[in-house]
């Protein structure tokens, strides 16, 4: 930062340092070289018109020194108060909303002020999205002219990502009237994005039951909360007298023995495929599936808990990253349980780098990938119902949905839709998948697709529609 | 230059900021949601640039020089739609040739003067919408700075001509040619770094 | 402030000329028969520098500022993009493969009856369709020959185009 007196012989060591912008305290000057040329018009024109004597020329040659001169003249156009070094150009940004659920679209509005003394006639700035989030309506870029303490505002949306998403220092540029030189500097305000999982209310969560109710007899002596009736069967006489049928017996004089059977609380365990194949998504910027499968994750881990079943959760992915939670009940559960599916490094919303063991060869990899499938099931217990989130976008995940159904667990298949059909080879990648789920379907596996732009509690309806029909 | 990442989410799959690395590349131009370079042109000035010059080309002195000037216009225009600073010079080149074989054949000062501004002008706001197209892509509302910069170039560039254009009639007989161009020269070469 | 000879002599030249302006001598009278040839050779060495000006403007490239790019979150693949690389036959075959199995499933035929099917191109009423997955023996439609035999362009990307949407109207027969 320099003084005002200092400013002007410190401008010509930067003009005489040649094009390279000059960097000082966070400036950097550009010499566009918009107009060279201009003076080769003035040089012909002129030369040409006192070669020939042709006066008409000559005066034309003037345009071009006109403008020659009004380029080589420019400065740098100040983006600090000579006097106090502060900076010229100041922005706010408000985000609406400023905690959004993940997936949520955000509007951030950024205010660009001049605060200095000078007219700006041609501002340029680029916002500093935070490098995670995708900007999906409007432009972060805009140009103003602004006088001073004039300011001038404008909108974009991201989609909100789990995670805290600092904003970086806006990129901004003041060019000079002739176009002739960018004096390029950064402008800050610190803002900051939180997005987690919501914590849901019973209202949001479904209505209906998730899990298939285990259904076995229950000895006469015992009841509870959990029972329900079933049928009725004859008397024997060591039956006790609080199970007699006695409208039954009211009715018709005969007696009978209620038989209940109870609805144990089940155990399940929620599994998220996390390898970089499912990372997948209907448009470069969009949510992808992983993002969609960790909201449904959450949806369904609440909503089992509050049913009064254990739900754990885990990941199928990066041996690297072992995200493991044993199923379990309770207020102190549930919060965990939200906490790392809001935050555990497996669950991140950056796709993984490599694929799921792509470095290691061919047959060595089916091997680790069988070894990974029988790792988790050998840690499920055999009542365990498991509910799998994926795209399936690929084989993998509906090949371990058949090993665990083969092997006696309860399997359901959640999948988010990434695909799209804009173009041919998507729309084959779309009926493959299409294929895949209808092949898990044949063999009386439940699968839910939840299809893009639709609210997992419509997509959950209507697959549980079709599971009871 | 990238911000710590955030503890928890980033730190297991490393630097995964693809944007950073991308950013310090050459010249990227706007990154289109669709996953291409997004490059064009601001709107306004290729439609400014291409009326420039086809005034330009109007002023010329005969119809053989009009459709001279018509052809610059093509490739000014074709130049500013597609960003390419070369074509909409090659196009002031060819408005600027025109003026001059109109100069050679003894036409007035005044559409001469007039046809080179409209073409440096036309040149000028060419230039300026590519580059604001590389800058901030189409979809930033940039009408404002753009028509600022064509009116207080157009208004320095008629001042300037109108001073020349008028010491040229007040100077009438004596030195006119002489003195013109010693002050033009002068002043060019002054200005020179 | 430091002077280079270049602007000690457009300084010199400006003041020679306000001061022709203000004297009112014309300095071609002075050189007498010689003044045209001092003009020509003045006017055409001004001429030369301007020249070379032009040629100079493409080794002083300009300068600007360039913004790196914000706007894109972690980009991820679309269901689909990998298999753009794969060579043709191979896509031929996962196309194959799908009508397969959509006939199966819609026409209710053996696996052996729709690879038959798809052989002699019975499947689909499109033809362009049926000649990308056919064998040899189903000939493309003539509007196609003769298409690539005038541009001499491939036919991959249309006939690639047809078979998805013969495979579209294929599976939409079963949800009807």
């Amino acid at each position: 930062m320099t003084a005002s007196g200092d400013d002007a012989p410190d401008r010509r060591q930067r003009a005489d340092r040649g094009r390279a912008g000059h960097v000082e305290a966070g400036v950097v000057d550009h010499r566009t070289g918009h107009w060279t040329g201009v003076g080769a018009v003035a040089f012909v024109f002129g030369g040409l018109g006192i070669a020939l004597r042709e006066p008409a020329l000559l005066l034309v040659g003037v345009v071009g020194a006109v403008f020659t001169g009004y380029a080589r003249s420019a400065e740098p156009i100040p983006v600090r108060d000579p006097e106090t070094g502060e900076p010229a150009l100041s922005i706010r940004r408000r985000l609406e909303p400023d905690a959004p659920e993940p997936g949520e679209d955000v509007t951030v509005t950024v205010e660009l002020r001049n605060e200095g003394a000078g007219v700006l006639t041609d501002v340029r700035i680029v916002d500093g999205v935070p490098p995670a989030l995708d900007v999906t309506d409007g432009t972060p870029r805009h140009g103003a002219v602004l006088r001073p303490d004039e300011g001038v505002t404008y909108a974009y949306t991201v989609t909100a990502t789990r995670g805290e998403h600092d904003w970086r220092p806006a990129q901004v540029t003041a060019a000079d009237p002739s176009g002739a030189v960018e004096r390029e500097t950064t402008v800050d305000a610190p803002t900051t994005l939180s997005c987690s999982l919501p914590a849901l209310t019973s209202e949001q969560l479904p209505l209906r039951r998730l899990t298939t109710p285990y259904v076995g007899r229950v000895d006469t002596d015992e009841g509870g909360s959990g029972v329900e009736f079933f049928s009725t069967r004859e008397y024997r006489s060591s039956d006790p007298l609080s199970r007699i049928d006695w409208r039954r017996h009211a009715k018709t004089g005969e007696l009978g023995t209620l038989e209940y059977r109870e609805e144990r609380a089940a155990t399940v365990m929620l599994v998220i495929d996390t390898r970089q194949a499912a990372y997948r998504a209907p448009e470069p910027g969009a949510y992808h599936a992983v993002e969609r499968s960790v909201d449904a994750a959450n949806r369904v881990f609440a909503a089992l808990l509050d049913t009064g079943d254990r739900v754990g959760v885990t990941t199928l992915g990066p041996a690297s990253e072992e995200c493991w939670l044993s199923p379990g009940a309770g207020d102190e559960h549930r919060a965990h349980g939200r906490a790392l599916l809001n935050s555990h490094p497996a669950l991140s919303p950056i796709p993984p780098d490599e694929g799921l063991f792509e470095t290691i060869r061919d047959d060595r990899r089916e091997q680790l990938k069988d070894r990974q499938v029988t790792r988790l099931r050998r840690r499920l217990s055999a009542d365990t119902q498991v509910f799998v989130f994926s795209p399936c976008c690929d084989g993998y995940v509906p090949t371990v949905a058949r090993r665990l159904d083969a092997h006696g667990q309860l399997v359901t298949v959640l999948s988010p839709d990434p695909t799209t059909d804009d173009t041919p080879i998507r729309e084959l990648a779309s009926m493959e998948r299409a294929d895949r789920l209808d092949g898990l379907r044949g063999e009386g596996i439940r699968v839910l697709d939840w299809r893009d732009g639709e609210s997992f509690a419509a997509a959950l309806a209507r697959a549980q529609a079709r599971w009871s029909a | 230059m990238s911000p710590p990442p955030s503890p928890g989410l980033d730190s297991a799959r490393g630097d995964g900021s693809t944007a950073d690395s991308q950013g310090d590349a050459a010249n990227e131009g706007v990154e289109h949601a669709g996953g291409g370079i997004d490059r064009t042109p601001a709107r306004a000035s290729v439609a400014i640039a291409t009326g420039f010059a086809f005034l330009g080309a109007l002023t010329m002195v005969t119809p053989a020089l009009v459709a001279v000037g018509l052809l610059g216009t093509l490739f000014v225009g074709i130049g500013a739609i597609h960003g390419s600073r070369t074509y909409v010079g090659y196009g002031a080149l060819i408005l600027l040739v025109g003026v001059l074989i109109g100069g050679f054949q003894g036409a007035p000062p005044e559409p001469l003067l007039v046809s080179t501004l409209l073409a440096v002008l036309a040149w000028d706001a060419g230039r300026y919408g590519i580059t604001i197209g590389e800058q901030l892509g189409p979809d930033a509302k940039t009408l404002r700075i753009e028509l600022t910069h064509v009116t207080l170039n157009t208004l320095v560039g008629t001042a300037g001509t109108g001073l020349g254009y008028a010491a040229y009639r007040v100077m009438a007989g004596g030195q006119p040619v002489a003195a013109l161009a010693l002050l033009l020269v002068g002043a060019v070469v002054l200005t020179l770094r | 402030m430091n002077w280079r000879p270049a602007q000690l002599g457009g300084l010199a030249a400006v003041l020679t000329g306000f001061a022709l302006v203000v004297v009112d001598v014309s300095p071609l009278a002075i050189l007498g028969q010689y003044s045209y040839v001092v003009v020509l050779l003045f006017g055409l060495g001004v001429t030369v520098l301007g020249g070379l000006e032009l040629a100079d403007r493409h080794a002083t490239t300009g300068e600007w500022w360039r913004p790196a790019p914000t706007e894109s979150g972690h980009r991820v693949p679309v269901p689909g993009d990998e298999l753009a690389d794969l060579p043709d036959a191979e896509l031929q075959d996962r196309l194959r493969r799908r009508v397969v199995v959509s006939l199966m499933a819609v026409r209710n035929c053996s696996e052996a009856d729709a690879r038959a099917q798809i052989e002699d191109g019975t499947w689909t009423d499109d033809r362009l369709a049926a000649a990308y997955l056919g064998s040899e023996a189903v000939r493309l439609p003539l509007t196609t020959q003769l298409r690539e035999l005038v541009r001499g362009t491939s036919t991959e990307a249309r006939a690639r185009r047809h078979t998805i949407s013969a495979l579209r109207s294929l599976r939409a027969e079963g949800s009807r």
